[in-house]
């Protein structure tokens, strides 16, 4: 379901991600995610969560929507996944190796594009105490310029 | 509900350059996660949002008035969460003028004079902030 | 409660404390950019005072040039020198300053300008390169980070932009943008009062430059007007010169062609005269071979009647082969005078030519008129000799017909260089003013139509002017009159 090309963007190159509920309300919330997998199945990804901002779950169970939104810090490559809310669970090592993989390439790419030691940049990422799972509905282009807000999947009608 | 004052300390986070987080519902209860490059502050009880082009954002205000704003201070490695509601657009005043010069500013010295267009200045009142510390590193990181 | 108004009072201490002192410099500031019209120092203060007091480090101040564009004219604390770095109205923070005539306060600059960047190279990737602008390079710091600008105004006229920026995430707070835009507002006052003073300097410069310009024309302006009158009453006279020469030439023309055809008319008949006298004479030879022939009588040989009559005879014969010859002679100077290739060019005694011309005339100045005689040191002349003698009969006719009882004839001659002058002076009635510039005529004559034809003097001009030499007259009215003759003694070449 993921297209290839972002399936290595999730794995290779996102270096900042964050996301978003909404209560039953309609009022929404900003979730710092610090670690992101793509399960097999290649339409669910784990969101791994820092326990400030891990107050997510009766929203979730109330209306199960989510959307997470991924950046490379620098080219500024952005993508959003709106999706269903499948399940939470404990960081396992899968999730936290994952996280260790978002953390590094953080440091890096901050270090490079804005100078600041890795260490500092590493604080930044926060160890997650939660995961939410979720299976993606949507993908938009998010990247400022012309086609920001494009669907890219399912691909809109022309 | 009553606008709540922003603390002082949250200006300066403002003006720091670094990308915040707008998370907005559409009426049908869809939540809509963007990155954007700046808030604005107007005053104790209000920021803003530049609109240029009609986008998610923008759209889900008009149906659904509440957001949520994300903002970065790399100090202390502290988040500034707050709770808004879309009150009103603007398209003349102090406000529009600065965020229009701004963005004038930067596009014409980046070659992108008449492509960014400020279509209004869309104003929020603050009904909460909130100020997240993130949990320190494990002795491990 | 006391507790907590300690933190309280110690901090509005020191802010005051911080107050007074910007105060005391924004005042030390005033005092110093008010206290010089020199641009230069104007910039050196300002901008020193702004890293020095308010920790500005990188600072600029543009002025508005005559089109839309901004030039550097001061800049402090850059490593690549800005100065004469233009910026166009509308571009960047500080052209836009300029267009919008507003402060503005910019503190992530890098940020934007790359969220820019990104979408600028988005549009280039999705080939719409074609909307994009061409990336103008500013002054100041390529890697700002925040930066204040504001207009320079006077009253409603910008005049140019100041702008303090760094590097630093450390943003400009309000108190930077009140301190940067009090020192701004110095700034611009001072820079107008001294960009003033600079153009009524230069403008006074300017006419005093002119004042003394005008002065010097002024006071040359009557020397000019004395010289360029001199001038125009020179080539005025050459002009008149010139005049009189093309039509004394004219009229030399004319007259040539005009004695030649009198010099063939008369030559016929004279020649016959002379030819006749010349038998006569022959003829009267001839009688008196007769009257001497031993057959003829002694009675009738030695009659004084007839002694008489021979005597009458010969002088008669005599006075008219002289006169024809003299005749002839007029006619040949005539037909010279109409015929400029006379091929008898010759070394010539003027003296001899003087001297027979005096006898020529002797009817003219016998018993009344005393010929006194200065002859210098002449070589011969190569000249056309029956030319120059009837230049010279000429003269000496005038000079006396010019005396009407008695008086004096005066020749000199003398060398001059390489000319020869004869003088010939007389102490006749002499010429009016008027007169003098005519005298040289062909037609001319204050003789009466009686005495003569006018012809005299102007063929004499045509016989010195064909010699290349000069004639001049003086003359002073009832004192006498004086011709002076110049030829060339040797041929020219």
């Amino acid at each position: 379901m993921i297209p290839g090309k972002i399936l290595a963007f999730l794995e290779d190159e996102g270096t900042v991600a964050v996301s978003g509920t909404r209560d039953a309300n309609l009022i929404p919330a900003i979730h710092y995610v610090s670690g992101w997998d793509v399960e097999p199945n290649k339409r669910t990804i784990r969101c791994s969560i820092p326990q400030a901002f891990a107050d997510l779950i009766s929203s979730l169970e109330n209306n199960r929507q989510f959307s997470l939104t991924i950046e490379q810090i620098g080219s500024h490559e952005t993508y959003q996944f709106k999706g269903d809310y499948v399940g939470s669970a404990r960081p396992n090592e899968a999730d936290m190796a994952a996280h260790e993989r978002v953390k590094a390439r953080f440091a890096k790419v901050v270090n490079q594009v804005f100078g600041l030691p890795q260490e500092m940049c590493r604080a930044y990422i926060s160890r997650p105490s939660l995961v939410i799972r979720f299976t993606v509905r949507e993908i938009f282009l998010q990247t400022p310029g012309p086609g920001a807000g494009h669907r890219l999947v399912p691909p809109e009608e022309e | 509900m009553n606008a709540v004052e922003l603390p002082d300390q949250i200006q300066p986070v403002m003006q720091n350059g670094i990308p915040a987080i707008v998370v907005t519902c559409s009426a049908d209860g869809i939540p809509n996660t963007t990155i954007i490059s700046q808030v604005y502050y107007v005053d104790k009880t209000h920021i803003a949002l530049s609109f240029q082009f009609f986008n998610k954002t923008i759209r889900n205000v008009r149906e659904n008035p509440q957001a949520c704003v994300a903002l970065n201070d790399l100090e202390g490695n502290t988040k500034w969460i707050l709770d808004v509601e879309y009150d009103h657009s603007e398209t003349e005043g102090p406000i529009f003028d600065e965020m229009d010069m701004q963005i004038e500013a930067i596009a014409s010295a980046t070659g992108m004079s008449g492509i960014f267009k400020l279509r209004a200045a869309d104003i929020y009142r603050v009904k909460s902030s909130k100020k997240v510390s993130l949990a320190p590193a494990s002795p491990r990181e | 409660m006391a507790t907590q108004d300690i933190p309280s009072n110690e901090g509005l201490v020191e802010k005051l404390a911080q107050k007074t002192a910007e105060v005391h410099v924004l005042r030390h500031l005033a005092l110093n950019i008010n206290s010089t019209l020199d641009l230069d120092q104007i910039y050196d203060i300002v901008l020193g005072t702004m890293d020095e007091f308010f920790g500005f480090r990188h600072s600029l101040i543009l002025l508005l040039g005559d089109s839309d564009r901004l030039r550097v004219v001061a800049s402090h604390g850059y490593e690549d020198q800005p100065l004469g770095g233009t910026v166009t109205v509308g571009t960047g923070v500080i052209g836009t300053v300029a267009k919008r005539r507003r402060l503005m306060r910019v503190n992530n600059l890098r940020a934007q300008r790359a969220y820019f960047s990104t979408i600028r190279r988005q549009m280039e990737e999705a080939g719409r390169t074609s909307e994009l602008g061409e990336i103008v390079p500013v002054p100041g710091l390529p890697d700002a980070e925040s930066q204040i600008a504001i207009p320079l105004m006077i009253k409603d006229r910008l005049i140019g932009v100041f702008s303090v920026e760094g590097r630093e995430q450390k943003t400009f707070s309000d108190d930077d943008e009140a301190l940067a835009t009090i020192v701004a507002n110095q700034a611009a006052s001072a820079i107008q009062n001294a960009l003033l003073y600079r153009s009524a300097e230069e403008r006074r410069s300017e006419l005093a430059e002119a004042h003394d310009r005008l002065k010097e024309l002024n006071e040359t302006l009557e020397d000019r007007v004395r010289d360029r009158t001199r001038e125009l009453e020179q080539t005025n006279r050459e002009l008149r010169e010139t005049q009189v020469q093309l039509v004394q030439s004219s009229k030399m023309a004319s007259l040539g062609m005009l004695a030649a055809g009198i010099a063939h008319e008369i030559n016929t008949p004279i020649g016959a005269i002379h030819s006749n006298a010349d038998v006569e004479r022959r003829a009267i030879g001839v009688i008196r071979d007769i009257l001497h022939h031993p057959a003829f009588p002694e009675k009738l040989r030695d009659q004084p009647r007839l002694n008489r009559a021979f005597k009458i005879f010969d002088d008669i014969n005599r006075v008219t082969l002289e006169a024809t010859e003299r005749v002839i002679k007029v006619i040949q100077s005539l037909k010279n005078f109409a015929r400029l290739d006379e091929p008898e060019l010759e070394l010539v005694d003027l003296h001899e030519g003087l001297d027979s011309t005096l006898r020529l005339i002797n009817h003219l100045t016998k018993d009344r008129i005393e010929v006194v005689k200065h002859y210098g040191e002449l070589p011969q002349v190569h000249c056309y000799a029956s030319q120059i003698n009837q230049a010279f009969v000429n003269l000496l006719t005038n000079a006396a017909q010019a005396i009407k009882e008695t008086g004096t004839i005066t020749i000199t001659t003398r060398q001059d260089g390489a000319q020869a002058v004869i003088e010939v002076a007389d102490t006749g009635a002499g010429i009016k003013p008027e007169h003098l510039d005519r005298i040289f005529d062909p037609g001319f004559t204050t003789k009466g139509v009686s005495v003569g034809l006018g012809l005299g003097l102007s063929i004499t001009y045509r016989i010195i002017e064909n010699h290349h030499g000069s004639i001049d007259v003086r003359s002073e009215l009832g004192k006498g009159t004086t011709l002076t003759l110049r030829l060339p003694i040797a041929p020219p070449a």
